[in-house]
């Protein structure tokens, strides 16, 4: 497979903060490739260093086989970009400021047809600075590819959105990958990143724990099921952790997850252990184990805190 | 350097700009108002000779001086008001008449209005003047005419309040046209505006190209209306270096803008670029003689305006516009303004930070 983007030991420190700690990861053409960490986990410094605007101190990235500072007029050409909570200028048009970004790039085209395959037809002549969250997010990725790039870099495409407004964006997304674009996204959103990503890099702290197809990540994790449990009264998840049946046990606000390791097998078990000491449950769910419990298992922390 | 990518940019700036009404308000309609305050306030009194209402009180007029009355009635600048003593002292204490003459025998007794400092300067001593004629006249001595004055007035000075008025408030909006910018810049900072800009083919100079001629044609917009009010409204006389007028707005402009370009740069959001661009407009505004002339001020505050570019700005548009100055005359404001702009402009190119 074509390599598009080719990371080798990424290192970005701002003083004593290691933003980008010695990441390395390749992406290949046609892929969904996602980048999912918290906030601060140096996702922004990393697909900013990739499209020129920032400078590594250390290490290399190669979009198309380029050097992203040296080159970075040449990659610019080729790649579209939506930036972290971008705005356009506000008292424009979204007709106008297509139309913009067209002569910009020297493009002459069909603004009304690339307005309507992104649902904002009856903005067209709206300001700027009256679309919504997820209008301005549209219009944001319409932007991107305005000079028919070959692989589109999304920073967060749906931090902020109501669930509408991100499908919405998925579609879109999904599309765009459909017509033959490779696409690499950043994202917070554990869901996001199971429905969309071929694979997906986690990374926390600067570094990377895992990369790897969502499906492969929460199999090779995970052999355990999740089963979330809230009682009537309040207890401690620690007196769960004994049995032998239970891998790990977790507590949060009222919510008792304990994982499970053969799950039917083991289901009789753990209802009598819940019975024999005398506890009443209000509800009992049954879930697969998402990249959410990956992270949990491999940083001990959630994604959002 | 792309003019396709520059002219499109120029347009988008423009459009931007004309629709945001509070910048409209600022730029175009805010020097306006400013002039017709001041100039009903101040003008009017222009170059008309000074007329001083009196009023003669004929109390007790011996026959020998019953010409008395006929002679203020006839003289220059003084207009009689038929008033009696009471009513007369009133008014003057109200400050609507500048002095009442009471004849009371061989005396006059002249009550002037002393809070008004033309009036007290110049009505006892024109009555002074009136008095002393009359008595030479009674005293029936012919004098001999040595020394003989002539009056010769001079048409050069004869500029109103306005002429001088308008150029400096013509060159207080480009400076505020210009120092505002700051807003504009540290918005597309703040929201990333710019750094978007910078991922396509547009170029930092384009950029700064486009964003320069919005400002000067808004510029001109101001120029326009400005001097079509000084000129159809306030009769005001208008006699132009024109190539000078266009260095001189170039210059003014270009060094504002920019000053406007560093604030927005060096601030880390759209408030506190605000907050510093009002802190550079309002003392330029007010020390650097666009409302009150420079010797107003206490020494201690010269040096500084002294220092100040709007001073220069101001004193070679009042030259350029209504005295037709020759380059000798403004030379003194083209360097200091030259210097500003080439410090200002290379200092805010070397300072902006697109992110």
């Amino acid at each position: 497979m074509e390599k598009v983007v080719e990371v080798n030991n990424l290192k970005k420190y701002y003083g004593d903060i290691k933003a980008v700690d010695g990441i390395s990861f390749d992406v290949y053409r046609g892929e969904i490739f996602g980048m999912l960490g918290p906030n601060g986990a140096g996702k922004t410094t990393t697909i900013e260093i990739m499209e020129g605007l920032r400078i590594q101190d250390s290490g290399e990235a190669k979009i198309f086989g380029l050097h992203n500072i040296h080159d970075r007029e040449k990659i610019k050409m080729h790649i579209g970009v939506q930036l972290q909570e971008t705005s356009f200028i506000e008292n424009l048009t979204v007709c106008e400021t297509v139309k913009l970004f067209r002569n910009l790039y020297n493009k002459v085209g069909d603004e009304a047809h690339l307005i309507s395959t992104f649902f904002l037809e009856d903005k067209k002549n709206s300001l700027i600075k009256t679309l919504s969250g997820g209008q301005k997010q549209r219009l944001s990725i319409l932007l991107s590819l305005i000079n028919d790039p070959d692989t589109i870099f999304l920073d967060e495409p749906t931090t902020g959105l109501d669930p509408q407004a991100r499908r919405n964006i998925w579609e879109i997304i999904i599309d765009l990958k459909r017509n033959g674009k490779t696409i690499f996204l950043t994202t917070h959103y554990m869901e996001e990143a199971e429905k969309l990503c071929d694979r997906v890099l986690i990374i926390d702290h600067g570094k990377v724990i895992a990369l790897d197809s969502p499906e492969r990540l929460i199999k090779e994790n995970f052999e355990e099921t999740p089963v979330d449990i809230k009682f009537t009264q309040s207890i401690e998840s620690l007196m769960f952790d004994n049995l032998n049946f239970v891998s790990r046990t977790l507590k949060e606000e009222d919510v008792i997850t304990v994982y499970m390791k053969n799950f039917e097998e083991n289901l009789p078990s753990l209802l009598n252990f819940i019975n024999l000491r005398g506890l009443k449950m209000k509800e009992m769910k049954i879930r697969k184990p998402t990249l959410e419990d990956v992270f949990l298992k491999l940083t001990g922390r959630r994604i959002r805190e | 350097m792309n003019a396709h990518r520059v002219f499109s940019t120029f347009i988008a700036l423009l459009k931007n700009l004309m629709r945001d009404k509070m910048a409209i308000f600022w730029f175009m309609i805010f020097p306006v108002l400013i002039i017709i305050l001041f100039s009903s306030i101040f003008g009017g009194g222009g170059g008309n000779p000074v007329n001083f209402d009196i009023a003669v009180i004929e109390k007790d007029v011996p026959k020998n001086l019953s010409f008395l009355p006929d002679v203020f009635e006839n003289a220059d600048n003084f207009n009689i008001v038929k008033l009696d003593l009471k009513k007369a002292i009133k008014k003057l204490k109200e400050g609507n008449l500048s002095a009442v003459i009471v004849i009371d025998g061989e005396t006059l007794e002249v009550y002037y209005n002393n809070s008004d400092p033309t009036i007290s300067s110049m009505v006892p001593y024109m009555i002074n003047g009136i008095v002393k004629e009359i008595n030479i006249y009674l005293s029936g001595m012919e004098i001999p005419k040595i020394v003989k004055t002539k009056s010769i007035p001079i048409e050069a000075e004869n500029f109103g309040f306005i002429d001088f008025y308008i150029p400096g408030i013509i060159a207080m909006a480009l400076m505020q046209l210009g120092v505002f910018s700051a807003e504009l810049m540290a918005s597309l900072k703040e929201r990333k505006i710019l750094r978007r800009f910078l991922l396509t083919p547009l170029k930092k100079g384009e950029f700064i190209v486009s964003f320069s001629l919005t400002r000067i044609i808004v510029a001109v917009g101001q120029v326009l209306i400005m001097i079509a009010l000084g000129h159809f409204v306030y009769k005001m006389n208008i006699n132009m270096n024109f190539p000078l007028f266009v260095c001189f707005f170039l210059l003014g402009i270009i060094l504002f803008s920019f000053m406007g370009v560093l604030v927005g740069g060096i601030s880390k959001s759209v408030e506190s670029a605000n907050g510093l661009a009002q802190l550079i407009n309002f003392p330029m505004m007010f020390l650097s003689g666009i409302f009150f002339t420079a010797s107003f001020y206490p020494s201690f505050l010269q040096p500084v305006i002294k220092a100040l570019p709007l001073t220069y700005l101001g004193n070679a548009m009042r030259n350029v516009i209504i005295k037709n100055a020759s380059f000798s005359a403004v030379k003194l404001d083209f360097f200091v303004l030259l210097i500003w702009t080439v410090v200002v402009t290379a200092v805010a190119l070397r300072l902006f930070r697109w992110e």
